[in-house]
């Protein structure tokens, strides 16, 4: 190992022989690896996640017991018999509530038992008849459900609580060329689906395929970009129901294992807008990992959670700057802050591009490429001329945000950059345009 | 004062305050500040060999995890291929993914990095005043250290599980076994030894066959794993295969008699059919009728659609009518 060595010069051995043996060594500064932030006050966190499960317990969808699911299962397959069974199986369905039948089709399409033509009857069910609180596990399903033609019922269902995260999978199947089987058999059900789609001036559904498949495209990318469907208003906040789900769905951030975390942001990450200030909140909660995942998740989603907080007027930046203080964290809200794509927080993240640990340092180079305007040019270049350190990753996104905010600047790839991260940060500069 | 006394007054300070500190214990200095594995190569050149044939070196740049991962574009499995030091985390809770030099993988820091500074270690001989501070801390040899990542597909579970004579202590008894470097030191092999070699794969599982009054069957018994075979939810893979020799003298196809595998989550039609620690499991096997002769293999696959080819053979055997 390398060690920093003090001047040793022979004409001055008496004093260098005392100055070696008195002086406490510069160059071990001790243990804080997590940067400069031990001055600053940490923040006071709160039983966050604790508070909203005591007060949303009575709001959550019930848990159904075997029995109940059997039960719903034969309902299901009485009413493909005929009409008049179908009739009778939904009326029953109807007078054991909506949450009860929610719950049952929930729990039925998210089991191994059921069998087939019993699951699509049960996604069919909850396209038509679920409510608002099965948005997060519906959304669930997008990630683990292979039928495409349940895809396009799990969009349909979301689609009536304004949300157009299924609608990547209406894409797919229409884009695809004839001749997939798993595909052709969906095909119809993609084109029917398509009336359910937010009206817009100048559409007429059916009229034709060009232009419902433009309006497809464009109500899909709208939704990738704001997390909310064009055009349509939100008349209010969600039913206490959902949030009482969502509040669940948080509270898997708790979890050692990868697949409850993973499984809660992938279906956080595709939530309508509405979401972010829940999980804004959620990143002051008292469990280190839950604040960890909770801004992991809003970095995930990325530049629609600025948007939002414009259209909002939602002081983004103050909540994230006093989460700052704390060490373990900031990393994570250097990311959150930078994924935001407002250029407001750029001189927050300045800060710990100078001062930060090689973990702040390469957190704050990456949020400027995400983030910053052309008021950092200076300060980066001043920054990259010093010779500070940096790991080769910062350095790139550095490099990057040049080349983005100067076109006469070639960007220079560092040596032992790692090519996905060289590629991810490409395409974070190229984010920067949307 | 002569400028010869006061030369030779400071010389005599000088001489005694290396004494001084020659005699007495180290002080306050603070470890080595440690920004990257790179810093350990200069003294445990020998650890870093043995660390860069593992796979914990190669974590990040494994072709098979960028593949499954979506060249990392799918985020969360880069926590345990590039992980922030684990002893910043509570004993076997999960980590997170770090930000810098991820290339190194699951780096010396990710395991020895102590959240007070210096290093931690297992190594109760270790030269405590060494530049990066070393720090005797127990949870390094325990299973907790690497559950953090190796739990997230349910290995340290199974190997709670186990029958206590085939876990041993800790993880470290199998896979860090006693190395022997230059100099005749001592140390735990960093080589990680586990799915990605023959020899430790060929050791875990004991295969029988025969052909007797009932028929042909094949057997596999899991006596040398401390957990389940093959462990790790999703990727790995183990396939029991017979091929029998027909009439003419050819030999006829592989066929699976079994697989032993912990399927993909949305593989929603699949159970898990791993061998646990301890435990045999035998297969009938249905000879054509005019075979006299057959084999039987066991063949082991990182991931299930590893062609065959590249796939490991731990043992074949023959059948005879």
């Amino acid at each position: 190992m390398r060690r920093l060595r003090r001047p040793w010069p022979l004409t001055t051995l008496p004093f260098a022989l005392f100055c070696c043996a008195m002086v406490t060594p510069v160059s071990c500064s001790g243990g804080d690896t997590q940067g400069q932030g031990g001055a600053i006050a940490a923040p006071e966190w709160e039983p966050v996640l604790e508070l909203k499960a005591a007060s949303f317990a009575d709001d959550e969808l019930p848990v159904l017991s075997e029995g109940e699911v059997s039960e719903a299962l034969d309902l299901l397959d009485l009413s493909t018999l005929d009409s008049n069974s179908y009739r009778r199986a939904m009326g029953t369905l109807d007078g054991k509530g909506s949450a009860w039948g929610t719950a049952a089709m929930l729990q039925i399409v998210e089991g191994r038992e059921a069998e087939a033509y019993l699951r699509t009857e049960a996604y069919l069910w909850l396209a038509a008849h679920g409510i608002e609180a099965m948005v997060p596990r519906l959304l669930l399903r997008l990630k683990y459900e292979k039928d495409w033609s349940a895809n396009v019922d799990i969009a349909i269902g979301l689609l009536r609580f304004d949300n157009g995260a299924g609608l990547d999978s209406l894409v797919t199947i229409l884009r695809t060329e004839e001749g997939v089987p798993e595909l052709d058999q969906a095909r119809w059900a993609a084109l029917a689906a398509l009336d359910k789609l937010p009206p817009h001036p100048g559409w007429t559904p059916g009229e034709s395929f060009s232009s419902d498949w433009e309006h497809l495209v464009a109500v899909d990318e709208a939704w990738r970009l704001d997390r909310r469907l064009p055009g349509v208003e939100a008349s209010g906040p969600p039913a206490r129901a959902l949030r009482a789900e969502i509040w669940k769905t948080l509270r898997k951030f708790r979890g050692q294992r990868l697949r409850l975390v993973d499984d809660a942001r992938f279906s956080l990450t595709r939530m309508h807008a509405w979401v972010f200030e829940p999980l804004v909140e959620t990143a002051s909660d008292v469990d280190p990992y839950v604040r960890e995942h909770a801004l992991q998740t809003l970095a995930w989603i990325g530049a629609p959670t600025g948007r939002w907080a414009i259209d909002r007027g939602f002081d983004l930046h103050a909540r994230y700057a006093a989460l700052l203080s704390d060490g373990r964290l900031r990393p994570r809200v250097l990311e959150a802050m930078g994924a935001s794509g407002l250029p407001v927080m750029q001189d927050s993240i300045l800060l710990w591009l100078r001062e930060g640990n090689l973990e702040e340092s390469t957190a704050a180079a990456d949020a400027l490429l995400r983030c910053a305007n052309a008021q950092v040019l200076r300060p980066i270049e001043a920054f990259s001329a010093s010779g500070a350190l940096l790991s080769p990753e910062g350095r790139w996104a550095l490099e990057c945000l040049r080349a983005s905010l100067d076109s006469n600047y070639t960007p220079v790839v560092p040596e032992g950059l790692d090519s996905s991260e060289q590629t991810r940060r490409e395409r974070w500069a190229a984010e920067r345009a949307l | 004062m002569r400028l010869g006394q006061i030369l030779g007054t400071l010389l005599v300070i000088g001489a005694v305050a290396v004494v001084v500190k020659v005699i007495l214990p180290p002080g306050d200095e603070g470890p080595l500040q440690l920004q990257s594995s790179t810093q350990c190569l200069e003294c445990h050149a020998g650890v870093a060999a043995e660390w860069e044939s593992s796979h914990h070196a190669f974590a990040y740049e494994n072709p098979e995890v960028r593949k499954l991962s979506n060249d990392f574009a799918n985020q969360e499995c880069i926590a345990c291929h590039a992980p922030r030091p684990v002893l910043s985390f509570e004993p076997g809770e999960r980590v997170l993914a770090r930000q810098s030099q991820r290339g190194l993988g699951v780096d010396c820091l990710a395991c020895h990095s102590h959240p007070d500074g210096g290093v931690g270690t297992s190594n109760v001989q270790a030269k405590l005043d060494a530049p990066c501070r070393p720090k005797v801390v127990d949870r390094m040899a325990s299973v907790e250290h690497c559950a953090a990542c190796h739990n997230q597909h349910k290995t340290v579970e199974q190997w709670r599980a186990a029958p206590s004579e085939l876990k041993g202590d800790n993880c470290l008894d199998c896979h860090m076994p006693l190395a022997w470097r230059e100099g005749g030191r001592r140390g735990k092999d960093h080589s990680f030894k586990a799915s990605h070699d023959l020899d430790a794969l060929k050791s875990a599982t004991t295969m029988t066959s025969g052909w007797d009054a009932d028929g042909a069957w094949v057997a596999l018994t899991n006596d040398a794993c401390g957990h389940n075979f093959p462990t790790d939810e999703r990727s790995r893979a183990a396939d029991l295969q017979v091929r029998w020799r027909e009439a003419d003298g050819h030999w006829g196809l592989w066929e699976r008699v079994h697989r032993f595998r912990d399927p993909y989550r949305d593989e929603t039609d699949l159970t898990n059919t791993q061998l646990p620690s301890g435990e045999t499991q035998r297969f009938a096997l249905t000879a054509p009728d005019a075979s006299e002769e057959g084999e039987v293999r066991l063949l082991y696959r990182t991931n299930p659609y590893l062609e065959e080819d590249l796939s490991s053979e731990l043992d074949r055997q023959p059948l005879k009518r």
